[in-house]
């Protein structure tokens, strides 16, 4: 593969790969040559140039309004327009801090941006971007299960029947326990607590999902204690709401 | 008529960059009715202009002359009509031009095609071809050629 660097002001340069010549192969933009113009002044390029420099932008950042410059160029402008700090483009009104970053993926390592040394002026690096938390999607996955319990060793344990969660604490002493009862539905708190988290979504199908770490496996036998253990709880709960 | 020099200092890398850009955006697409007239001088534009055909100032030529400072795009540039200006309400018999963008509305978003433009739709809309009510006064002041640039600009005319 050969590439070719067409025109002297122009940086575009097209595979002459054979293999490739059959059909229209992408331009690619090869040069970093400050002094050349880039030529992304055709139809398809200029989409992700800088409003103010007129090249790709640097340092990308975005204003509320949408329009994207070259920090420090937006930063130069807002210095020298500071009477009333607007969008070059719309005349919107910009705030430095309100500004957007944008993370592209490319050219990490280059030049590190807060060493870039602009002549005349010192310019900040760009305000960071605004955050949201983390999409949590963990709880939603198992409000499916019309039925599930979860346990962990000396931790508490909770069954849900249809819009009744039955929540029983067990440690070191089984037959010590407590039980609590809710007449409404209640995402169970899976932080922390517990180890294994069993969702059961009709008889003989059961899944287990394992949440945090170090994750402990019970065994058969004490799978087998806990169902009995909830099937007299089931029962119990039943026997007392025919007596009370 | 004004052709004086302004005080130029030679353009920075910014602005070159930007300016070379722009020349290269304007020859491939130029705005219509108007011809850059080819030097070696980056920091100094002439501009051929056409009056827009079914207005006032139809199949008249006129010149422009665009001096870019130093620290262009974020100082606007100054532009004035050379040899003979347009006879036009907020054109000055020397060459100075009313028109807000090239002063205190200046954004570095804009460009020279986008100047051009905006002067040709000035022309256009003119009614009248009348010298401002103000011309002798303010080109007596003007005499040790000044620049537009320094001049306290009023604008009021907002149908241009």
């Amino acid at each position: 593969m050969k590439l070719h660097v067409e025109g002297s002001g122009s940086s575009q340069a097209m595979m002459q790969d054979p293999e490739l010549s059959s059909h229209q192969s992408q331009p690619q933009q090869v040069s970093e040559d400050s002094q050349a113009p880039p030529s992304t002044t055709g139809a398809d390029g200029g989409s992700f140039d800088c409003n103010i420099c007129l090249e790709l932008a640097q340092d990308p950042v975005v204003t509320l309004c949408g329009h994207l410059f070259c920090w420090p160029c937006l930063y130069r402008w807002l210095q020298v327009h500071s009477i009333c700090q607007e969008c070059p483009v719309c005349k919107a009104s910009v705030e430095e801090e309100k500004v957007i970053p944008l993370y592209g993926r490319g050219k990490v390592g280059s030049v590190d941006p807060r060493t870039k040394a602009v002549p005349g002026m010192n310019i900040p690096h760009r305000p960071a971007g605004q955050r949201p938390d983390t999409a949590r999607h963990a709880d939603q996955h198992y409000q499916h299960h019309g039925f599930n319990f979860m346990a962990g060793p000396g931790g508490p344990a909770t069954a849900r029947f249809g819009n009744i969660t039955l929540s029983a604490g067990f440690g070191l002493f089984p037959s010590l326990f407590g039980f609590q009862l809710h007449g409404f539905p209640e995402t169970t708190g899976l932080g922390g607590t517990s180890g294994i988290h069993f969702g059961t979504s009709g008889p003989g199908s059961q899944s287990s999902h394992i949440h945090t770490s170090p994750p402990v496996v019970p065994d058969q036998q004490q799978e087998a204690l806990l169902s009995r253990l909830l099937l007299l709880l089931g029962c119990f709960v039943i026997v007392c709401l025919l007596l009370f | 008529m004004s052709t004086s020099t302004p005080p130029q200092k030679t353009l920075s890398r910014i602005a070159a960059n930007r300016l070379q850009k722009e020349l290269s955006e304007w020859q491939i697409n130029p705005p219509a009715g108007f011809k850059h007239r080819v030097t070696d001088n980056l920091q100094r534009w002439i501009i051929e202009v056409n009056g827009a055909p079914g207005t006032l100032y139809s199949c008249e030529q006129y010149q422009l002359q665009v001096d870019f400072p130093e620290n262009y795009p974020m100082e606007a540039p100054q532009v004035i009509f050379i040899q003979q200006p347009p006879c036009h309400p907020h054109i000055y018999s020397n060459g100075h031009i009313c028109l807000d963008i090239l002063y205190d509305s200046w954004s570095p978003a804009m460009t020279v095609s986008s100047i051009c433009i905006s002067i040709l739709s000035m022309l256009s809309s003119a009614t009248q071809k009348a010298r401002p009510p103000d011309n002798d006064r303010y080109v007596r002041n003007c005499r040790n050629g000044r620049s537009p640039k320094e001049t306290r600009w009023w604008f009021h005319d907002d149908k241009v």
